[in-house]
């Protein structure tokens, strides 16, 4: 290699360093959490990537490979869902935050950035709200569950209507998450979706929140969106044309674009 | 709404309903405050009464039925009954506290609550739960275990408890066990089983995750503290030995006997005149009904993680509590604009908090059926508008025991209304093995005639508001605890 | 000399440009929406409630849908308001073409146990309001020789409503009212006294009632939008029928509530506990009743599944009233 592409290589390497996909596991109540981990050799902030109703952090791993240039970005397997071991009970909400809280310190991960997606959101609201000295910033990307669609039939009625938005690669994804899940702990796990009163939980979110809304999204609608960032007594809105409810999968670089200046305020990018 | 309980279709449909129902862990006695208290909570937010003390419908004739037997036969049938739900020993590896716990939370209905009451049980608080529409799980459990013992034996009886209680606190350092001897009241039962009563001192996983899923953040939790204290034997760090209980007799008396203990037990045939006590150490939060503030430790920390406010409803004895929920209650009809004037005693576990609410009746809950109990009516009434009508329900627990009323001293209650006194349910000829009470008020009270809509709940905020501006006529104190800073 | 014609200012083929149109309760959902739809066919808006700072708003909205609106406040229950209002309207314009009668408020109690005064203050507002307004616009229309007066009345004119009796009260009564009145005037034929019937709408009346039940109150099933009302409130006005229905499942209910009355009485209690009743407790309050209370925040567990219930309502009224014609021919036999 002549010694000008070499010079390249090296300033390429300099401003955006190799990033390393890694598996991080943890022991959290006697069963182990498996997590995806995206380490820079230079020290960065913190980011850790909270998936949603049934699915694993494999879906977040477009978002995260665009975050990992300037985060060192986690990606835990909530319990019973992905790789991580599977409790005898289904978890609630605020027991899958529960989890999330002991897994924070189990894999030493100090204060972080949280960003969340649909469930994940109503997971992220109770893990902010319970410990606010472990979360330095908060991004809700597509909350959920708008009490206009909190009964079984009209929830899945959004969410068939959510799926025309997915990408082939997204379904086949999905699809692999919900078989390792199984029916059962997906059907209890959506009920338990239902009944958390997140919007009782907001007031109490005293971190900086971003809520991200993409106007193709059926499951969080505008209205909503608007609502949760109100409740929020340090919260703002963006709603991001064209994206879908799944923005961490389908559409990453709008989405990690958007919250960009929210994630590092004062750093220009 | 529930139906009146005449008639083969309703009886059938209950079964059904009762079925369905989650039953209790094998190791926890049925007829005992905690668990009498917790279902007929469970049943009036289940928007059903509260039969036969909560056991299935089918056995509901029967037990009416029971008057028939002669008294010794009877005496037979009680005690059988009690022995049943007893435990051996070597069973106690079988107590599991969050199998308990899942079934306390099992029985309440699937919604958010504004508030949730934790801690004694308490007639009197019951009743302010289903004014407020709130659940409440209780500290305290009777786990009965067979035993083999004279009744006026108690050393012997604390000598056999030892081991077995031992281990359990071993297994379970979540709970104080507080294992009682009482052969006074409970004669009949501690011929043939030992009360060992726990408190949990840790929330536990299922309580917690109830709060987490039906109390919302800002919600209150609202801890019901009962005072009373009792001298006990301690034998370990969680293990007392209380001889004796709230009732008849007093601490002394099981201490140190008296004229009145003799004469109780000569006419016992027993073969002692005073029991043979062991010295109590210290004075303790008491078995039943006493409140063990250690798991205040856990509903603060909950608490501050959740945003939950916490209020300690805090009183020096069970009695203490009665006056003031019958006072709101009386509050409540007024402000509703409802004429009737009528006041029902309950006494231990036989209550019914939705037939109160349905006739318009003031409760008054009385902790037993001893002297205690009859004083504080009349004190209650001595300090309040006279009822025009007053119903009368008593426990009946088979003993003639120290310290309790004859009938002709329970009906001087009666000569307070200014026009009809009545038993509900009752048979007083038969008083105190008249067994077929326990099937026979659920029936009765509803041939009271007046009827009047469910009410929406009382908010905490008007709870809060009545007690405020009338506190100190109470020996009742409610503490909003200052939230401390959330844990750095 | 201007002919009499010309000098009543309105044009004379039933369009409302140039006409004169009271709306009381303008500040609500309902009234506001009917001004601005009356203001936009280039009516002269007369805008009236108990709260002026919302009234300028709704005036203001009406100015800039490019019509022409005033200002009025009054409280209906009071007849001296209501008069001073028709004075003053007259007084700007010469002349009132239309009154609309929208102001209302609701009481949720299990009857007996609220305040007497609050359950007055319903009929006060609702009924006598009704009344103070045709007293007041009764006598213009003579003096004119025309004008129309609209009520909007609730299904509930003809159903039960159970816990909501002060309001089914005065609905009934308002009902009575205009059909006693077009008697009388029968000899004026060009007045004209209406009652619109409207089924349950999706506005902030029933979140500012006063409520003694001890529930938290929501809405759940509405089968209207605002909008649909004021809509069918304009076409009255420009076409006036003595009796006419929003939609299919009013009219439907009004049919139903007749035929099927005990059932209607039965099923009542259930049907408004599960329309309107919430777990959440809440303390007893007069709403709006004595205060025009400002906007309530709407709760975010209230969504009102609009369409839904509308097809719901057609269904079941149908059902019902195909039932019932059945069961009326089949024992005729």
């Amino acid at each position: 290699m002549s010694a000008a592409l070499r010079r390249e290589q090296i300033e390429q390497d300099r401003v955006h360093p190799p990033v390393h996909q890694g598996e991080l596991w943890a022991e959290v109540d006697g069963r182990q959490m498996f997590a995806r981990s995206w380490t820079t050799p230079n020290p960065a902030p913190r980011v850790v990537l909270v998936h949603g109703l049934v699915v694993s952090s494999a879906y977040f791993v477009p978002t995260a490979e665009l975050l990992a240039a300037d985060h060192s970005v986690l990606a835990p397997d909530q319990p019973g869902f992905g790789r991580s071991d599977k409790p005898d009970r289904t978890l609630t909400v605020p027991g899958l935050a529960g989890a999330l809280i002991e897994w924070f310190s189990a894999a030493h991960v100090g204060r972080a950035t949280v960003v969340a997606n649909s469930v994940g959101c109503q997971v992220a609201a109770e893990l902010a709200m319970r410990r606010p000295d472990l979360v330095e910033r908060l991004v809700l990307a597509a909350p959920t569950v708008e009490p206009a669609a909190r009964t079984v039939p009209r929830i899945v009625r959004r969410w068939g209507q959510e799926s025309k938005t997915q990408s082939r690669e997204l379904k086949k994804l999905l699809l692999k998450d919900y078989a390792r899940a199984g029916v059962p702990r997906a059907i209890r796990t959506l009920k338990q979706a239902l009944t958390d009163p997140i919007e009782d939980k907001l007031p109490y979110v005293t971190v900086p929140t971003l809520v991200v809304r993409g106007t193709e999204d059926p499951i969080c609608t505008q209205a909503w969106a608007e609502e949760v960032a109100r409740l929020l007594p340090n919260g703002g809105l963006l709603t991001l044309p064209g994206v879908p409810h799944a923005m961490n999968f389908d559409a990453p670089e709008q989405f990690v674009d958007a919250i960009g200046p929210f994630l590092r305020p004062g750093k220009g990018r | 709404m529930a139906k009146t309980s005449s008639g083969r279709a309703s009886l059938l449909r209950e079964s059904a309903h009762s079925m369905r129902m989650p039953t209790p862990p094998k190791f926890v006695a049925n007829f005992d405050s905690a668990t009498g208290m917790l279902r007929a909570n469970a049943n009036f937010l289940r928007h059903t009464d509260f039969p036969a003390l909560g056991s299935p419908p089918l056995l509901k004739v029967p037990a009416s039925r029971a008057n028939i037997l002669p008294k010794k036969a009877r005496k037979g049938v009680y005690l059988f009954s009690g022995w049943n739900e007893a435990i051996p020993p070597k069973k106690l590896k079988k107590v599991d506290p969050e199998e308990l716990s899942g079934w306390v939370t099992d029985e309440y209905p699937d919604r958010q609550f504004p508030a949730v009451a934790i801690g004694s049980s308490n007639g009197a608080a019951t009743h302010l739960y289903s004014a407020l529409g709130i659940p409440w799980l209780p500290q305290t459990f009777l786990i009965p275990v067979r035993q083999s013992v004279h009744p006026d034996e108690p050393k012997e009886a604390m000598r056999i408890g030892l081991e077995p209680g031992r281990k359990l606190v071993e297994r379970h350092p979540e709970l104080a066990l507080h294992h009682m001897h009482d052969a006074n009241q409970d004669r009949i039962m501690v011929q043939t089983m030992t009360y060992f009563r726990v408190k949990r001192r840790r929330l536990g996983e299922n309580y917690r995750r109830f709060l987490e899923q039906h109390l919302p953040p800002g919600g209150t939790i609202i801890v019901t503290e009962c005072e009373q204290k009792w001298p006990v034997v301690r034998i370990g760090d969680r293990h007392v030995f209380q001889h004796g209980a709230v009732g008849g007799a007093t601490k002394e008396e099981f201490y140190h006997g008296s004229d009145r203990v003799a004469e109780y037990l000569e006419r016992y045939d027993s073969p002692y005149r005073k029991w043979d006590s062991p010295e109590a150490d210290e004075e303790v939060p008491e078995a039943e009904w006493g409140f063990d503030t250690e798991l205040l430790d856990d509903i603060r920390r909950i608490a501050r993680e959740r945003h939950y406010r916490v209020v300690r409803m805090r009183f020096p004895e069970p009695q203490a509590m009665s006056p003031v929920v019958a006072d709101l209650y009386r509050w409540w009809y007024r402000e509703r604009n409802i004429p009737t004037n009528r006041m029902i005693c309950e006494s231990f576990i036989i209550m019914e908090p939705y037939w109160m609410l349905r006739t318009g009746s003031v409760p008054y809950w009385m902790e037993f059926n001893m002297e205690a109990s009859l004083k504080s009516v009349h004190s209650y009434l001595d300090k309040t508008d006279p009822f025009d009508e007053i119903g009368l329900m008593l426990f009946n627990h088979g003993v003639e025991a120290v310290g309790l009323p004859t009938i002709s001293e329970w009906e001087t209650v009666f000569d307070r209304a200014t026009k009809k006194g009545y038993w509900i349910g009752a048979d007083p000829k038969e008083f105190p093995m008249d067994y077929a009470q326990f099937a026979k008020y659920h029936t009765d009270i509803q041939k009271i005639p007046s009827r009047y809509p469910m009410p929406g709940p009382l908010t905490l905020g008007q709870f809060e508001d009545f007690f405020h501006r009338r506190s100190d006529q109470y020996d009742v104190r409610l503490e909003e605890e200052k939230p401390k800073l959330a844990a750095a | 000399m201007a002919s009499i014609e010309e000098t009543t200012g309105r044009e004379r083929n039933d369009s409302l440009r140039g006409a004169v149109v009271v709306v009381t309760g303008a500040s609500g959902g309902i009234g506001s929406l009917t001004a601005i739809k009356l203001a936009k066919r280039g009516a002269h808006v007369a805008v009236s409630s108990r709260s002026e700072d919302q009234l300028k708003r709704v005036a203001a909205e009406c100015i800039q849908a490019g019509g022409s609106a005033a200002v009025f406040p009054a409280d209906v229950g009071k007849p001296d308001d209501v008069q001073r209002l028709a004075e003053n309207v007259v007084d700007k314009y010469g002349r009132i073409d239309v009154w609309v009668n929208c102001a209302a408020t609701a009481l949720f109690s299990h009857f007996g146990e609220e305040p007497l005064p609050d359950y007055r203050r319903v009929l006060e507002t609702n009924l006598f309001g009704c009344i103070h307004s045709a007293r007041a616009c009764i006598p213009q229309f003579r003096h004119q020789g025309g004008g129309t007066m609209i009520n909007v009345v609730s299904v509930h004119s003809r159903l039960p409503a159970a816990y909501l009796s002060s309001y089914a009260v005065a609905n009934a009564g308002i009902r009575s009212l205009a059909a006693c009145l077009r008697s009388e005037l029968q000899d004026v034929p060009e007045v004209r006294v209406c009652n619109l019937t409207a089924g349950a709408t999706d506005t902030s009346l029933f979140r500012r009632a006063g409520n003694y039940t001890g529930h938290g109150l929501t809405t759940r099933v509405t089968v209207h939008t605002p909008e649909e009302v004021a809509q069918a409130i304009v076409e009255c006005a420009e076409n006036p029928k003595d009796e006419q229905a929003v939609s299919l499942p009013p009219r439907m209910a009004l049919v139903g509530g007749t035929l099927a009355s005990r059932l209607a009485e039965r099923k009542a209690q259930k049907i408004v506990r599960a329309g309107f009743f919430t777990d959440r407790p809440a303390e007893p309050s007069s709403g709006n009743l004595f205060d025009p209370v400002t906007q309530i925040p709407r709760r975010f567990d209230e969504g009102a599944p609009t369409t839904g219930s509308r097809k719901v309502a057609i269904a079941a009224s149908t059902a019902g009233v195909g039932i019932l014609a059945g069961l009326l021919l089949w024992s005729r036999r």
